[in-house]
């Protein structure tokens, strides 16, 4: 048993990994971006003629400061027209035009070398001072070098570049920026020159080392540092103990309380099949089942709690009452409010447990042992809840496996409609955010409990039917 | 076995009832009295920090505007500048290098809570604060740009006066100067590790300090969570002090028994109304638990009702019993941008013809409950000064619609319903994708009621729900086609550069692609005029010009819902942001 058991704690390991690995691919992958949101939280409408420049560097220094600039794996696996550092291009909409450009030329020599020209051109036109006589020809200008550094198409850059030609040709105000203009058409039939097309049917390996997204954030993880919230700036631990402490609390007592209803009344119900109570619970608990908790949860507080009719709970939160309130007062005050979402969070999981305690119970009650029992004359209850009790604990135990990171996910929704601030409302806030520190420790805490549930599961299962045993040998 | 089992779940089952029993009786013992004075304001969600340079949520704001005052404020009641530690409003000169020169004076009564003196060199911190590179507070740093100096006085020596250097002349300098929460250095720098930098420093060659050490170990003290949210460290110069903070649930600031401003005795304006003993601000996320939580008198003040909840209000008769219900107009408008740098929308007749479409008037009435104004421009219609009277809205005209988009060369040649047009030598259908924010339902409904209209005439649109963050993407990268969104204002002067200078087409606000050289220097006019006589003409000027263009339908300018306890029978609402001055209220006797 204990060899199992450590053998199950081995394959954590690799499981974790595999996990850690998926979760940080799909969301680097996902639309949004961080950088962008929190810079954007606000706009700002101040920026003056460097405007432009002072928001690349705040873009640029925020993403260096969260480390987003670094690359994202300990290595690549890409085509050899690919640059080993295009991760470095911190703009996503260049990123993509320079790589297409690469898939077509594969010469990144020079088309690294038409980018900077290209850049130069966008810098130097903002250089300019400003004259309503070639106000409209500057902007125009503008637009069409914003454009060329995310244009990958050959026809599209020719037809930029010459009109920006016609525009420098007769704009006596930009003869200075012409180097930067024939520079960039040079170094652009130069990537035409030297097409070297064939590159991209050669695979290639690129290692980065050490210094990547993905390992920052793994070596922070295992040493218990789980970065900055990007939202709110406070210390993920931090905002996810807040959260974590209602929702537990939440969650065990309602785990507690619908095993605790669910057993009795699901052994009840296959013991009397086909009565008429049986029949009652039944019914009421699939009537239950099918009504939605955020309806229920909406009419039980419109109607109880102190709006036009009956005022018997409160409407929202965890009690009022300081920190240094006396205990016993505040546990109180804290059940008191927990009664309205407790019974919410509860009630669908009574019908769904009590079905599978009473199929389960069903199964057995008609196999010959419990025949042989009752023939003995063992008496009904013994017969009911020490042979066949037991032996139909299996689908439950099944269930028990998801409890474990049930524990910490919680419900968006009765959180939202209580005001509760428990990870429910955090995970959905985070994800929305793309607050990926929080989404990325929540999904290995999950992971970890979900793997510590099965591993729970799969032990209970052997103590409660000698039959499964995880030694090798039979018993 | 039997029997242990048998009793296992029996104790179980009574502990169960046992527990729910408890909660029962606890039930009914935990009502409290609290203070009639106390004002209890309802939030959607916890603000994001209380850090008063760094914070970003306008929750945030308003909670911080009465722990943390500046030099001026905005009165409330007549949008106008007012001072708070400063003497008076500042006296602004425009140097000959074409820049300005701002000087304020500190009262002589403002202290801090130690009793020292609030001086220039405090103003000069908080300066230096907020252009300290690391500090968190990128969205915030290019307001303050354009001060590169500050001028202190030696002689004869006077610590409360000081000048600010500006190497431009803009509009919004003097509210932007006016505007900083001063922060006592005692508290955000104990080790005065800012100490050894000056103001010229921190603007001219802030990438040349970033790494210096003392820099660093500033902004990481300045950005951790206790300045955040933590006792002690939450302390600035206005009438309240921060009590408690519980996350998710409410924040709690109190009345300081001996605040400097009482001692004021000239120039006091609403900043100095400040009544209430305790302000506690309850997170409810909740909209339809909140209603709730007010009608059992939960909370006292609640925002931001949604419209159909609002004119339901009146049905209940506990509310009508303790609340008055406001409808101030808001300080934002709603509009539908057209990208008009597409070929379809690029014929302002074209444009033209889709704002003849739109039956605003029928969806105030519909849609918003009536609770919305018309506007025909980015300045709202109770801006009495810069609001150009002499437009009159776009009218509802499905004929005059069609004529219009005749003459632009819109016509159904194939006969399939849909009007045509040859474009780059193609044939196309006129299709508008017209994109909102998924979840918005009102702007779903006005976008139906759109899609309606144009299937009259021949256009045939598409409504596509997206998500947040790929709503904002799409309309900052032009990636659109229609889209309906809303601008919120502040009562400072406008700056349109943001929205609809060409300058902001890459990187900035202008989505829809406006702007010609003649809109261009209009903006850029606007915003060095200080004359406000000239600058309202300009302003009227600009918002024909958009009215021709029609870059945005603009829409309505909503109203903004709130409810206030009776008992603070000296409450009022203001156009203003929350819409109210909270803390000023009074709690009568009889309730």
């Amino acid at each position: 048993m204990l060899k199992y058991i450590l053998k199950r704690v081995l394959i954590f390991v690799p499981t974790l990994f595999a996990i850690s690995l998926l979760t940080f691919i799909i969301s680097l992958n996902a639309p949004g971006d961080p950088v962008d949101m929190m810079l954007n939280q606000s706009n700002s409408g101040q920026g003056q003629s460097a405007q432009k420049l002072a928001t690349e560097k705040a873009y640029i220094s925020l993403k260096h400061k969260l480390g987003l600039d670094l690359p994202i794996f300990y290595f690549s696996f890409s085509n050899a027209s690919l640059p080993d550092t295009m991760y470095r291009i911190v703009k996503a909409q260049h990123r993509y035009a320079l790589e297409r450009m690469c898939d077509e030329y594969g010469n990144w020599e020079s088309i690294s070398a038409y980018y900077l020209t290209v850049r130069n051109l966008d810098m130097s036109l903002y250089s300019v001072p400003k004259d309503s006589s070639i106000a409209l020809d500057l902007q125009r200008s503008k637009d069409f070098a914003a454009s060329l550094l995310e244009t990958y198409d050959q026809l599209k850059t020719n037809v930029i570049l010459s009109n920006l030609e016609y525009i420098f040709s007769n704009t006596p105000a930009f003869a200075s920026l012409n180097v930067y203009l024939q520079a960039a058409r040079s170094s652009y039939e130069e990537i035409q020159k030297n097409k070297s097309s064939y590159r991209k049917y050669i695979p290639r390996l690129q290692f980065y080392g050490f210094n990547n997204q993905y390992h920052n954030w793994i070596v922070n993880f295992i040493h218990g540092d789980f970065g900055i919230s990007y939202q709110d700036k406070r210390p993920v631990a931090s905002v996810i103990w807040d959260a974590v402490r209602w929702t537990m609390l939440i969650s065990s007592l309602s785990i507690l309380l619908s095993y605790i209803v669910s057993i009795p009344v699901g052994v009840k119900s296959a013991v009397k099949k086909g009565t008429r109570s049986d029949r009652v619970t039944t019914t009421g608990l699939f009537m239950l089942y099918s009504m939605p908790p955020f309806w229920i949860a909406t009419m039980l507080i419109m109607f109880f709690c102190g709006g036009d009719y009956f005022d018997w709970f409160p409407a929202f939160g965890l009690g009022t009452l300081p920190d240094d309130a006396p205990l016993m007062q505040r546990l109180t005050d804290t059940s008191y409010h927990l009664i309205l979402p407790l019974f919410c969070w509860t009630y669908t999981s009574f019908a769904f447990l009590s079905r599978q305690m009473r199929g389960g119970v069903l199964n057995v009650i008609g196999q010959d042992y419990i025949r042989t029992a009752r023939a003995k004359g063992v008496p009904e209850k013994q017969v009911v809840w020490r042979h066949a009790f037991r032996n139909s604990l299996l689908p439950i135990i099944t269930m028990f496996a998801n409890i474990f990171p049930l524990v910490i996910s919680g419900s968006f929704i009765i959180e939202w409609i209580f005001s509760i601030p428990g990870m429910g409302k955090i995970t959905l806030e985070a994800l929305i955010a793309r607050n990926y520190p929080i989404v990325f420790t929540e999904m290995m805490f999950a992971a970890i409990l979900t793997l510590i549930g099965t591993l729970v599961a799969d032990i209970l299962y052997a103590a409660v039917d000698p039959r499964i045993s995880f030694s090798g040998k039979s018993v | 076995m039997y029997n242990n089992s048998m009793r296992a779940v029996k104790i179980a089952g009574s502990a169960a009832i046992l527990s729910m029993t408890c909660l029962f009786i606890a039930s009914c013992s935990s009502k409290k009295e609290k203070d009639p004075g106390e004002v209890i304001v309802h939030n959607l969600s916890d603000p994001d920090m209380l850090n008063p340079i760094n914070y970003q949520s306008a929750d945030a704001g308003y909670i911080l505007s009465h722990m943390y005052i500046g030099l001026l404020g905005i009165d409330f009641r007549t949008l106008q500048l007012v001072p708070i530690l400063a003497e008076s409003r500042p006296v602004i000169e425009k140097t000959p290098e074409g820049g300005m020169k701002i000087t304020y004076r500190i009262r002589d009564e403002a202290t801090w809570d130690d009793g020292s003196p609030i001086t220039a060199k405090d103003v000069e911190f908080t300066l230096k604060v907020i252009k300290c590179p690391k500090v968190d507070n990128q969205n915030n740093k290019p307001y303050y740009e354009f001060i590169r100096k500050m001028l202190f006085y030696e002689d004869p020596k006077d610590t409360r006066k000081f000048t600010f250097l500006c190497k431009d002349v803009y509009i919004l300098a003097e509210i932007s100067s006016g505007d900083l929460s001063v922060l006592q250095r005692k508290i955000y720098d104990p080790k005065n590790l800012l100490g050894d930098f000056s103001i010229e420093q921190l603007t001219d060659s802030a990438s040349q300090i970033t790494e210096n050490p003392k820099i660093t170990e500033f902004a990481k003290d300045f950005n951790s969570e206790k300045y955040q949210r933590e006792k002690g460290f939450i302390a600035g110069a206005g009438a309240y002090e921060f009590v408690e903070w519980q996350t998710g649930q409410k924040i709690v600031i109190k009345r300081k028994d001996k605040w400097w401003g009482d001692n004021v005795k000239n120039n006091r304006n609403i900043y100095f109304e400040n009544h209430a003993p305790k302000l506690i601000y309850q997170t409810i996320n909740d909209q339809t638990t909140a209603l709730v939580a007010l009608k059992a008198g939960n909370i006292d003040v609640m925002h931001g009702i949604k419209s159909k909840d609002f004119v339901e209000l009146d049905k209940s008769e506990k509310f009508k019993t303790n609340f008055n219900p406001y409808s101030p107009p808001m300080l934002a408008y709603s509009y539908l941008g057209i990208n008009t740098r597409l070929p379809k929308f690029s014929d302002k007749k074209v444009r033209q013809a889709l704002a003849h479409l739109v039956d605003v008037d029928k969806i105030i009435q519909k849609i918003q409950y009536g609770l919305a104004v018309r506007t025909v421009g980015p300045i709202l219609p109770s801006d009495k000064k810069e609001y150009n009277t002499d437009l009159s809205p776009y009218t509802f005209d499905t004929e005059l619609a069609k004529k219009l988009l005749t003459e632009a060369g819109w016509k159904d040649s194939n006969g399939d319903g849909v009007l045509d047009k040859m474009i780059d030598g193609k044939l196309e259908n006129f299709t508008i994708d017209f994109s909102y924010n998924a979840g918005n339902d009102e702007r779903k409904a006005v976008i139906l009621m759109f899609q309606e209209e144009a299937r009259k005439v021949g256009i045939q649109v598409n409504v596509m729900a997206q998500e947040w963050s790929k709503y904002l993407d799409n309309q900052k990268n032009h990636k659109f086609e229609m889209f309906y969104g809303s601008w919120i204002h502040s009562p400072s002067p406008s700056d349109h550069k943001q929205i609809f200078h060409t300058e902001s087409y890459n990187g900035g606000s202008n989505y829809v692609g406006f702007g010609n050289p003649s809109s261009d220097a209009l903006i850029d006019s606007i915003r060095v005029e200080l004359d406000e006589e000239r600058r309202a003409a300009m302003n009227k000027r600009f918002q024909a010009m958009l009215y021709e263009e029609v870059p945005y339908i603009f829409m309505t300018c909503p109203k903004e819902k709130i409810a206030i306890h009776k008992r603070f029978t000296n409450a009022e609402v203001y156009e203003m942001r929350p819409g109210y001055w909270e803390s000023g209220f009074k709690a009568s006797e009889k309730y």
